[in-house]
């Protein structure tokens, strides 16, 4: 048993001494009587002494039994499997400093402020000797303080040192987390300070069960969700694409497209939207006008990038959460794109359209027109299959290979690392000289569910591609054309892939074969050309497809690339392209180095700059906040206990709220307590009264009298002197 | 005070026996002549009925007296008018023992201040009980000598302390109330050594009437008692106690202390009293019983009350003596 007030109980067990102390006094002070008869009286106190030594220890047990539950009462004692030792108690806060705390109320003060603020208070109230730990579910979830502390002041320090992150709130880790340090001697109690916006909540994620110690319940308490209506508008993404090569005119364009979301209240309004950076001259701005429900909204620029690239921002006014109010992206220099085609030399070079290979097919695709401006756009180089290594994939954008079945073995692990860090390669299949299976070792080194056949096989009658094309990001540009371009297409060899998610097919055949299949590897993609883009196996080269398909597949592949090597707080770190790279600074934190491809997830935003060993900037890269944390809808208190309910049953509780508060329906023992002090009271008073009068008799005995006993008449005319 | 009409204004006889009365007399003389003349006067009822006292002489008649004592004989014989007047025709030799030990310095009747009592009571403005055991002594002693008996006297506590030879002589009376008028003594009663000391100054047989709180162990009494039996005495004993000793109407816890070195002890009265009322009871009916079994008189005396009673008890046992009967 423990108590919410030890001292009141102690204070009860030495209130308890008190009528003792008034009964030892008040014998010392009464004033002898002389009495004559004292035989008689002497014996009767002998008859008496045994049964008025049990009614006096009985009226004393009582008097103390009554003070002490008294104490015990006004201490709130706590009963059940959580019994422990005084002191032995302990809270873990989890307090929400993810971006939804950023939200700035109408005081000024941020969200995050305000339950720093009532964590303080709630820390001040503990009593001492009651640790408490906390917990920041912010994205990424950690410990602040994890060890508990009985030091309430530095906690306090600590907390108030605290910002808004820019990650998403997971409040289902922080709780996994809490859960971790559960099993622990004493009172376990969980409290989130929270407001449970939707940006709080993760609904495909449910929190955890939490077990005490030895299984037993936990106290568990909650901020009551807020019922502060607001509207916040995010950048929720930024693309680049170049232009097409077909629209490309001097200079280097860049297409940017941004997203922006809405979520709260919707009334119209209007936001301006601004493109800057280091990676162009200028600003561009654009209005945007909300309709009222409106809640996405794109717009485009079309900008200029600089020779180097650098950063593009986009920001738009600041709104009541600022933290998702810009974006970055780091764009590429204007420097060609590099393409490296990795198939044997021909010795004998031939132009032969029957004898041309893959490769060559592809590299008349990038280079249709023999136009300066497009060579300064892309740069093809080729290197045989055998002597291939990883200094040849420095700088290059995309690989062709042409003849996989003579890469070196061990090139596999080389190739997936330049993937993943967001090359595309594109992989034909080779023809009846097949050296080695070489599809398996390949598919199991990227992690690929295809199964491909070892040889191709002919098809006939042959087919075509399909009219109707699945949905690709590759071919976005090419969905209206595929209609019109793809039925004339003719395939007459192929080398048959099963097991192809659904996701993965580009192009099919009017089968239902996959004939071109993309899949996401890391940063990167890979392409797979079921048919080989060779007359033998298809007139897809000669055919007015070939040419935008090869195209998209550079110009889309490496926007898609681009796509995931940007950090995001709380969920990735920044992709390190360059091998190069020996050290980097993340935003928010000091120089780490970097071994491997995987730096820590950052808690920040900003740019990421990347040094070699001689402390030269070799890459940047950027980290945007989770937009997916910035959801202010509101969330009813039934919803939020909903949620909640899988880790067990919560108590919701307002700002005002102290320690005693949290207490639950155990401490209702008091109000027991307090009627058996009552019920004691009386049983006091009664006892007390049958002991002096001598028990339960109905009349007093008159004693004895004389044979001189006075008549009335006598008492009345005498009159007493005394 | 020789006015013994039954129909004085203003007084009655109950008053005249009442402590708060006879205490404003501060001469013994005084009140044991009050005493007597209020009992012989037939104001206070005796308990003994049907008493009869031998006829002794004549007086002559005078208006207003009462007819029931004519006597018609002479009336007849001599046409005159004559009252007969009584006397016992058996002189008794009365003993009178007082008890003078610390107990019977109790007493919770308080008293105007110079009422009287012994000078010890006066100074605490209290009635106790030695007091009212002189007054019945001193009264006693002033009826027996009126009816021309032998009177002595002892005050007795752990032995006899001070002692009147019996005697009738005109002297007797003043060395009773010079005796009456001593304190009592620190010490306890030792009642077998005082019968023992008395029956040595005694020979003949005598009515001893023992005035005491008699808060002794019982088996003393009886001890003593059956010493006087043996040689043909007869005893009175007069239990005198205090209103509050019977009663024990007390209600406030506090230490009692012992008038006779019986130490202290702590006690709520309101806690005991049903269990000291029980001993009490049964030590009074102890000592009714053993004296009653010898074939002595007991009598049980309120000092908050009349002294009458006890004056009345002695007639009332001198008339049966002076017939030749036993009590009982």
């Amino acid at each position: 048993m423990t108590f919410v007030t030890t001292s009141l109980a102690i204070a009860g067990v030495i209130a308890a001494a008190i009528p003792i102390l008034i009964h030892i006094l008040l014998r010392r002070r009464r004033k002898p009587m002389q009495w004559a008869a004292m035989s008689l009286l002497i014996e009767a106190a002998r008859r008496h002494r045994r049964k008025a030594r049990l009614e006096q220890i009985i009226l004393l047990t009582v008097r103390a039994v009554m003070l002490i539950l008294l104490g015990a009462a006004l201490a709130q004692p706590l009963f059940g499997d959580r019994v422990g030792v005084v002191g032995l108690r302990t809270t873990h806060i989890i307090l929400d400093d993810g971006i939804i705390s950023g939200l700035i109320e109408a005081d000024g003060r941020t969200s995050f402020e305000r339950q720093v603020a009532e964590a303080a208070t709630f820390i001040d109230s503990l009593p001492s000797g009651e640790q408490v730990s906390v917990i920041l579910a912010g994205a990424p979830v950690r410990f602040l303080i994890e060890s508990p502390t009985t030091d309430h002041r530095s906690a306090i320090r600590a907390i108030e040192t605290l910002q808004s992150r820019e990650g998403a709130t997971d409040l289902a880790s922080a709780l996994e987390l809490a859960d971790t340090t559960l099993d622990r001697e004493g009172v376990q109690g969980v409290r989130i300070f929270s407001d449970f916006r939707r940006g709080s909540i993760d609904d495909r994620r449910r929190p955890p069960v939490l077990h005490g110690p030895a299984g037993s319940p936990i106290e568990l308490t909650a901020s009551m969700p807020i019922d502060e209506p607001a509207t916040n508008i995010q950048v929720i993404s930024i693309k680049t694409a170049r232009s097409p090569l077909s629209t490309m005119g001097t200079g280097d364009l860049l297409l940017v497209e941004v997203k922006l979301r809405r979520t709260g209240l919707t009334p119209a309004m209007v936001s301006n939207v601004r493109l800057e950076g280091d990676a162009m001259s200028g600003v561009e701005t654009r209005k945007v006008e909300w309709s009222p429900g409106r809640t996405e909204i794109q717009v485009d620029f079309q900008v200029r990038v600089d020779t180097d690239g650098g950063v593009l921002e986009v920001v738009i006014d600041p709104d009541a959460l600022p933290l998702d109010d810009q974006r970055f992206v780091m764009v590429d220099g204007r420097e060609p794109t590099r393409v490296l085609l990795v198939d044997r030399d021909e010795l004998a070079g031939s132009t032969r359209l029957d004898r041309l290979r893959g490769t060559d097919w592809f590299e008349r695709a990038l280079l249709p027109f023999p136009d300066a401006a497009i060579a300064e756009a892309i740069t093809i180089d080729r290197v045989d299959p055998a002597t291939i290594n990883d200094r040849d994939l420095e700088g290059t954008s995309m690989v062709v290979i042409g003849r996989p079945d003579l890469l070196p073995l061990e090139f596999n692990s080389t190739l997936t690392n330049w993937i993943r860090r967001g090359g595309i390669a594109v992989v034909l299949p080779p023809g009846e000289l097949t050296i080695r299976p070489w599809a398996s070792p390949l598919l199991e080194e990227l992690n690929l569910p295809w199964s491909v056949s070892l040889e191709p096989s002919r098809v006939d009658p042959p087919r075509s591609l399909s009219a109707e094309q699945p949905s690709s990001a590759l071919t976005t540009l090419l969905d209206a054309e595929l209609v019109e371009l793809a039925p004339s297409v003719r395939i007459d060899q192929r080398l048959p892939v099963t097991d192809v998610p659904d996701g993965d097919v580009v192009l099919l055949d009017d089968q239902g074969d996959p004939v071109v299949l993309d899949a996401p590897i890391g940063a990167g993609r890979i392409v797979f050309f079921a048919v080989n883009p060779e007359l033998e196996w298809t007139d897809l080269p000669v055919r007015p497809l070939m040419v935008p398909l090869v195209q998209e597949i550079v110009r889309q592949g490496s926007a898609l690339s681009k796509r995931d090597i940007d950090g995001v707080v709380g969920i990735r770190p920044p992709m390190v392209r360059q091998s190069s790279v020996a050290t980097v600074t993340l935003p928010g934190s000091a120089s780490q180095a970097v071994t491997g491809t995987e730096l820590q997830i950052p808690d920040r935003t900003g740019v990421v700059e990347g040094y070699d060993l001689g402390g030269n900037l070799v890459e940047r890269m950027v980290v945007n906040p989770d937009t997916d944390g910035g959801f202010v809808d509101l969330l009813a208190q039934d919803a939020v206990a909903a949620w909640l309910e899988s880790s067990g049953s919560w108590q919701f509780t307002g700002p005002d709220a102290v320690v005693v508060e949290q207490v639950d329906e155990r401490s209702n023992m008091a109000v027991i307590l307090i009627a058996i002090v009552l019920f004691l009271a009386f049983l006091e008073t009664l006892l007390a009264r049958w002991f002096t009068r001598g028990g339960l008799r109905s009349s007093r005995s008159a004693g004895l009298t004389g044979a001189n006993a006075d008549s009335e008449q006598d008492r009345f005319g005498r009159g007493a002197a005394a | 005070m020789t006015d013994s009409n039954p129909g004085s204004a203003g007084m009655r006889a109950e008053q005249y026996l009442a402590p708060e009365t006879i205490g404003q007399l501060t001469s013994f003389e005084f009140r044991a002549r009050m005493i007597a003349e209020g009992v012989m006067s037939g104001m206070h009822r005796s308990p003994y009925q049907g008493l009869a006292v031998e006829f002794a002489e004549h007086r002559q008649y005078v208006s207003g007296d009462d007819l029931k004592h004519l006597d018609w004989k002479v009336y007849g014989r001599s046409d005159k008018l004559y009252l007969k007047q009584y006397q016992q025709e058996t002189n008794l030799d009365v003993v009178i023992l007082v008890d003078a030990s610390a107990s019977m310095r109790f007493g919770t009747l308080k008293v105007k201040q110079g009422w009287g009592g012994t000078d010890a009571s006066s100074r605490i403005n209290t009635w106790t009980k030695f007091d009212h055991a002189t007054a019945i002594g001193a009264a006693l002693c002033y009826l027996a000598l009126q009816q021309r008996d032998r009177v002595g006297l002892s005050m007795f506590s752990d032995g006899i302390q001070a002692q009147v030879k019996r005697s009738n002589a005109k002297t007797t009376w003043r060395n009773i109330v010079r005796t009456l008028a001593t304190e009592t003594v620190d010490s306890t009663t030792d009642f077998k050594k005082v019968v023992e000391q008395t029956l040595a100054t005694v020979s003949n047989r005598s009515l001893f009437v023992i005035v005491s709180d008699f808060l002794v162990p019982t088996e003393t009494v009886r001890a003593g008692l059956a010493r006087l039996r043996h040689r043909r005495h007869d005893v009175m004993l007069m239990q005198v106690l205090d209103r509050q000793e019977l009663q024990f109407n007390l209600d406030e816890p506090a230490p009692f202390e012992g008038l006779e070195g019986e130490g202290r002890v702590n006690i709520d009265p309101r806690v005991i009293r049903e269990d000291y009322l029980s001993a009490l009871t049964n030590h009074c009916n102890t000592l009714e019983k053993t004296a009653r079994s010898l074939g002595f008189d007991y009598l049980r005396l309120d000092s908050h009350g009349s002294v009458g009673p006890a004056l009345a008890a002695l007639l009332g046992r001198r008339a049966l003596l002076s017939r030749g009967g036993r009590a009982g």
